[in-house]
């Protein structure tokens, strides 16, 4: 028998009933589920309630901000994960945000990053002068300046493959530059929503525990948005599900 | 909500163009289903295959109105479902590795359910998909990518060949093969030792499992 015969898959076809069970995911997760059926309409009709209220600039600045947050808590946190992308905007985020951090590694990573939210923070800053290993020097830089007492934003040189990827449509602005914020309390966690969003409204945050997973998160009343970060994508669906119909959020990996 | 099974795609997808988000929302959640199966078997972690899944369902939105109706839209959605998941699975390759933790949920007790006399066709069908993922998170993963992308999302050998960045050839290869070593590995997971997990000339004997390599 040839070669030839055992590499033609016409040759050689799984059985009907293993094929259906490939093809069959249950169980399926419904929130999950109805989650990205809501997020896929409000993409398609963008006067979706969550979005009413911001700008398109500001959805950027917090999508963006969602995809890339850093967490710095009790934990030894020092990676980022950002698996739910409810825009395209966040998915360019998230995979300049992952070239980057394979650049620098994942000592630096938690603290070289930046740009977007560096409108926010309204401070200027030179790339030039911020080499990207360099960042951790420049954040605590920054810090020691305008920066509210714990939070602290960053800039670093974007990644040339993320840089080049072109933004899809007008609203999607290019992310020349990405944000990091290192956020050490509930209530820097609440101002990094308010200056995201360029609004003085009230932001509520909370912090709880649930067993051994400690997760915060803020809710920005009257925008129907919800800016989750927790160690695990699975708390983040949890409190999301339970707060708003369009989620952003950010994890972080153990 | 509701739900109808789809008796044909065409009519509400054209409706979904037109601007009816009824029809889109109907559309979207009868198409979940597989492309979720294909971002599961992709990327064998559910919570980043619902996460994949929601990115593609709002490709899928954001193209609708340049789909032309040329090919099938459930065939459409599982492209874009599969090429969502392989960007994923780059973008992972990239990123500082973390410790991946299958959310599969608890592992069923399946010698107590047959004990209690439990045993349903539901429970064999639940455990015949959790072997198979066993079975196909084991594969080489250029051939598990083949395989899925041919038999989950249905995609032709071209469509294959240009997602993988292959020849059409190394594609039809990777897939028999894979399909082979699937078979044989479900059937050794079973105990069977046989073939009734495939139709054809099954090699019996070691199969050689190096990616792209020559036997």
């Amino acid at each position: 028998m040839s070669d030839d015969f055992h590499d033609d898959p016409e040759q050689m076809r799984l059985d009907d009933n293993i094929v259906a069970a490939l093809r069959d995911p249950s169980p399926i997760d419904e929130v999950a589920r109805r989650r990205a059926v809501r997020a896929a309409v409000a993409t398609r009709y963008g006067g979706a309630r969550w979005m009413r209220p911001l700008s398109a600039a500001a959805a950027v600045v917090v999508v963006a901000l969602a995809g890339v947050v850093l967490v710095r808590g009790g934990g030894d946190v020092d990676m980022v994960s950002a698996p739910a992308a409810t825009s395209r905007t966040a998915t360019n985020g998230e995979r300049a945000v992952a070239d980057m951090a394979a650049e620098l590694g994942p000592e630096e990573e938690s603290a070289a990053d930046g740009g977007a939210a560096s409108e926010m923070a309204d401070v200027e800053l030179d790339d030039a002068d911020l080499p990207t290993d360099d960042a951790d020097a420049a954040a605590s830089a920054l810090m020691a300046d305008e920066q509210p007492a714990s939070t602290a934003v960053a800039a670093a040189e974007v990644p040339e493959a993320a840089a080049a990827e072109p933004a899809e449509s007008g609203d999607d602005a290019p992310l020349s530059v990405l944000p990091l914020v290192v956020i050490d309390t509930v209530d820097d966690l609440a101002a990094a929503g308010r200056a995201a969003l360029g609004t003085d409204d009230t932001v509520m945050s909370d912090c709880a525990a649930r067993g051994e997973r400690a997760f915060t998160f803020a809710i920005v009343t009257g925008a129907d948005a919800v800016l989750v970060i927790a160690d695990d994508a699975s708390t983040v669906r949890a409190v999301s599900a339970e707060s708003c119909d369009v989620i952003l959020s950010a994890s972080i990996a153990p | 909500m509701v739900r109808r099974r789809l008796r044909s795609w065409d009519d509400p997808v054209r409706a979904a163009q037109a601007g009816d988000a009824a029809a889109l929302e109907h559309v979207l959640d009868s198409a979940y289903p597989r492309m979720f199966a294909v971002c599961l078997r992709m990327l064998h972690d559910r919570a980043e295959a619902a996460d994949c899944t929601q990115e593609a369902m709002i490709k899928v939105v954001r193209g609708l109105d340049g789909f032309d109706h040329r090919a099938a839209f459930s065939t459409w959605c599982h492209r874009v479902a599969a090429t969502t998941a392989l960007d994923a699975i780059r973008r992972r390759s990239r990123r500082p590795q973390a410790t991946i933790v299958r959310d599969d949920g608890p592992e069923p007790d399946w010698e107590d359910a047959r004990a209690a006399g439990e045993v349903t066709d539901g429970v064999e069908r639940a455990e015949v998909r959790d072997r198979l993922s066993a079975a196909l998170a084991a594969l080489p993963t250029d051939f598990a990518h083949a395989v899925v992308l041919r038999d989950v999302a249905e995609l032709d050998y071209a469509e294959i060949a240009d997602a993988l960045g292959v020849a059409v050839g190394t594609v039809k290869s990777r897939i028999a093969r894979g399909r082979r070593m699937l078979a044989a590995a479900f059937d050794a997971d079973d105990g069977q030792g046989g073939n009734p997990s495939a139709r054809g000339d099954v090699q019996s004997g070691p199969v050689d499992m190096a990616p792209g390599g020559e036997r």
